[in-house]
């Protein structure tokens, strides 16, 4: 594991960046791209002094906001369209399983290099099938995106007992974010690109921290 | 509150992992107002939030039973009990052969076919189903993962990636939706007098519970869950209070709904596939000893008897042969056996080697079941076996 | 306790080169039995395994026998061919986390094919696999000898529909289980194939590996 101090100093956004090759990269089109989200898989928590994890409701509502918004006006930006899966059926449930799986066979095979598998070197190497087509058909969406978030907090106290473990050489857990975002071609079904998030400091409850963090998330990303 | 676990049906939380010492919170317990919901910045309200979030998900799942008569039928035996409550309680039918049903503090009820299954009548279910509905009305759920976080630093299987078949696996182990024995005791009470209270029979709480802990003694293999036993003075004492209480009010002139035709009625379409569920649980003396419970009331039910007979044939420990072959010889000559019956009755027929008998019932089973998915199978049994055809 | 969601336990350390089978038509997988793998694979557990340690956190059996093993493509939970060879009498199929071994189902001789396919469903039920189904119970050739095969069809505590296929043979005193598992999106019949040609190309030594010596 990497030492405390490394984490806290910077933004770990993914060891690698992969953008999709040539190939299947989104196609600068005139017309509009379109990307259907099923709601980001958002939870923060709290961390207390004595290293009690409490899930936050208001945080996590006003970190999916900020969320939400940040992502808005990135696409806003770069002239897509972000749509939100507000009723997802059972096959997109299944779809969202299925890619949660194949999130972590990438967190586990690709960022871990010990770990590797033949013929798979990154993220694009890997797909969710062409069952992905009902959803492009059911939102006209040409992309989906599934971000996963889990970050916590210290209260002020528990940073205290960081400080002062810290110097004392305690090995403390840290509050900390760690998440991946990706992106699916709703055509072909293929992860396009991938991008996991680890980091010491974000903070997705106010709102300057809330956008560096989304930047984090989603640097890199072709659309 | 658990019903059952992990295939160990205890009813009594005491014997609960998270809470092994008395509780300090149940007796103090305040009472929700009908249509509460907590401040989003609260820990109730992070825990509500959490069990949104399972519940969204729930509602999707491929593990939810769909049927709306049998939902219809839950759901009317919960908002009788519930009263004002009842707009505040949404129940959840899930596809899981363990015996349990737990409510979430907020609102969800999720029943597990398991617990349907093993039910005799409606006064049972409706039990069980006010018991949960009072550890819910007196915030047990909350103040025990208030617990569980000072304990553990977290919420266990809660904040843990996962859906709801994660959660139902913490519950299943005891983890969460435990309960300390004060609070069972609370809700053993509370169950029995919105039982009583609405003209169910008063015993037949005790009798699940009674069924319940027999089942869970039926299973020589339970020394890791020792501790749940069934035993447990807790359990004894628990169930020797709801027997006292129904034999208080057995005493005097009382109403005493059972209604197990209408039970058997609601659960008849789903009990065959409930059944052929039980055996992936892999605790076959368990199962024995359930479906005998089920055969006391339907002793000429052909689909006990054949469920009995595959309980035996999997279990296969000394004697089961003989008592596989028995009950499917039972089954058959009851008037709704499934045709599988001779398929059993061929099988166990021709591990004991007696060839001519497994040659006829196998024989019959293709001729009854002629598109048979296994006909291939059967075919080399009959092919295979030898003696004279 | 924090709870680790991303970083998972993966008990690399020191990594020898890559162990596939690539290019190799016939690969040993217990009990006598070899296979042709078709295409390329990671052994993810069990002997040859590249990635030690990864297969413990759903099944445990690889400290029971040395024989069993799991390969894959895209990673475990996407598609698993899982080998469960030379199963012996009062033995299960493999040891599952937080279920004591005497808890499992275990094999027996006498078992018909019916039973087998029972044990390993209640096996896999006992292991956490939802509302599983079995279907299509058939003799197949396992090599010279007749095995079975069967579908089942299940959801994982995750919540994901998955299909598998599974195909097993008695012989001599052992048992030999060969499982396929897929999530029922797209990997499943992505693979199915390839698994039927895996299941068509099993080779036996003609006399049963575990015939004692008289």
């Amino acid at each position: 594991m990497k030492s405390r101090m490394v984490r806290l100093a910077i933004f770990v956004a993914g060891s690698w960046l992969w953008a999709a090759d040539a190939g299947s990269a989104p196609e600068a089109t005139t017309a509009t791209k379109r990307i259907v989200m099923i709601e980001p898989d958002v939870q923060l928590m709290e961390l207390d002094a004595g290293g009690i994890l409490e899930p936050r409701a208001d945080w996590t509502k006003a970190a999916q906001n900020f969320i939400d918004k940040y992502l808005r006006a990135h696409f806003a930006k770069s002239g897509a369209e972000l749509v939100n899966a507000d009723r997802p059926t059972p096959r997109d449930i299944q779809l969202v399983k299925l890619h949660a799986v194949v999130a972590k066979a990438i967190l586990t095979h690709v960022f871990n290099r010990d770990a590797r598998l033949r013929n798979k070197a990154s993220p694009l190497d890997w797909t969710l099938g062409r069952g992905t087509n009902e959803m492009r058909d059911r939102y006209g969406a040409d992309y989906a995106l599934f971000i996963f978030v889990r970050d916590s907090y210290a209260t002020s106290n528990r940073k205290l007992v960081e400080v002062f473990g810290n110097l004392a050489g305690a090995k403390l857990d840290v509050a900390e974010q760690e998440g991946f975002a990706s992106l699916v071609d709703l055509r072909t079904g293929n992860i396009v690109w991938f991008n996991r998030l680890l980091s010491g400091f974000g903070d997705l409850r106010t709102k300057e921290p809330a956008q560096q963090t989304v930047d984090a998330l989603i640097k890199g990303i072709p659309l | 509150m658990r019903f059952g676990s992990y295939g160990r049906m205890v009813l009594a939380a005491a014997m609960l992992l998270c809470c092994g010492t008395e509780s300090g919170h149940a007796g103090a317990s305040e009472v929700l107002a009908p249509g509460y919901r907590p401040a989003p910045d609260t820990e109730e309200g992070g825990l509500w939030a959490q069990m949104d979030r399972q519940e969204a998900e729930l509602k999707v799942s491929p593990a939810l039973v769909t049927d709306e008569a049998l939902n219809t039928y839950v759901r009317k035996i919960v908002c009788e009990l519930a009263g004002d409550y009842c707009a505040s309680l949404r129940v959840y039918i899930v596809d899981e052969a363990n015996s349990n049903a737990f409510t979430a503090p907020n609102g969800m009820v999720v029943v597990w076919t398991g617990l349907l299954l093993r039910c005799q009548n409606e006064a049972e279910l409706a039990f069980v189903l006010g018991h949960e509905i009072t550890h819910y009305l007196k915030r047990h759920s909350l103040l025990n993962l208030q617990k569980e976080i000072q304990t553990n630093g977290s919420f266990a299987g809660l904040t843990a990636a996962g859906g709801i078949g994660r959660l139902f696996e913490q519950v299943a182990a005891g983890r969460i939706a435990s309960h300390s024995r004060d609070q069972e005791r609370e809700a053993d009470a509370g169950g029995f007098d919105l039982v009583v209270d609405k003209g169910y029979d008063p015993g037949q709480g005790a009798f699940f519970m009674a069924n319940t802990a027999e089942e869970e003694e039926a299973n020589p293999n339970r020394t890791k869950q020792a501790a749940y036993r069934a035993s447990h003075p807790d359990m004894k004492e628990r169930l020797t209070v709801l027997t006292k209480r129904a034999d208080d009010i057995g005493a005097q002139p009382h109403a005493n709904i059972v209604g197990a035709e209408a039970y058997r009625a609601a659960i008849g379409p789903h009990r065959a596939a409930w059944l052929e569920e039980e055996f992936n649980r892999g605790e076959f003396a368990e199962s024995v000893a359930m479906i005998k419970q089920l055969m006391k009331d339907e002793p000429q039910s052909g689909e006990l008897q054949y469920y009995l007979g595959e309980a035996y044939r999997r279990r296969n420990a000394n004697g089961d042969l003989k008592n596989a072959m028995t009950a499917y010889q039972a089954a058959i000559a009851a008037k709704d056996a499934p045709n599988a019956a001779h398929r059993g009755l061929g099988l166990v027929s021709l591990k004991a080697n007696q060839k001519t008998a497994a040659r006829d019932e196998f024989q019959k089973y293709l001729s009854l079941v002629p598109m048979a998915s296994d006909r291939a199978t059967v075919e080399y049994y009959l092919a295979t076996m030898g003696g004279s055809p | 306790m924090r709870i680790r969601i991303l970083l998972l336990p993966v008990f690399c350390g020191a990594l020898a080169a890559c162990q596939s089978f690539q290019g190799e038509k016939s690969v040993y997988v217990g009990d006598g039995i070899t296979i042709d793998p078709q295409i390329e694979w990671t052994s993810a557990a069990g002997p040859r395994a590249a990635i030690p340690g990864l297969g413990l956190e759903r099944l445990l059996f690889l400290t029971e026998r040395d024989t069993s093993s799991v390969w894959t493509i895209d990673g475990l939970g996407l598609d698993e061919l899982v080998f469960l060879t030379g199963v012996t009498a009062g033995d299960p199929l493999f040891r599952s986390q937080g279920v004591a071994p005497k808890d499992m189902v275990r094999y027996n001789t006498t078992m018909l094919p019916d039973d087998v396919m029972d044990m390993i469903a209640g096996t896999l039920g006992k292991a956490g696999d939802q509302q599983l189904r079995t279907s299509a119970l058939r003799p197949v050739p396992f090599g010279t000898v007749t095995g079975f095969r069967f579908d089942l069809a299940y959801t994982t505590q995750d919540g994901l529909q998955m299909k598998g296929t599974a195909l097993f043979a008695q012989r001599g005193k052992k048992l030999d289980v060969i499982l396929f598992l897929a999530p029922s999106e797209y990997y499943y019949d992505r693979y199915a194939p390839t698994v039927e040609k895996i299941f068509s190309s099993v080779q036996v030594p003609d006399v049963p590996a575990t015939k004692p010596a008289s």
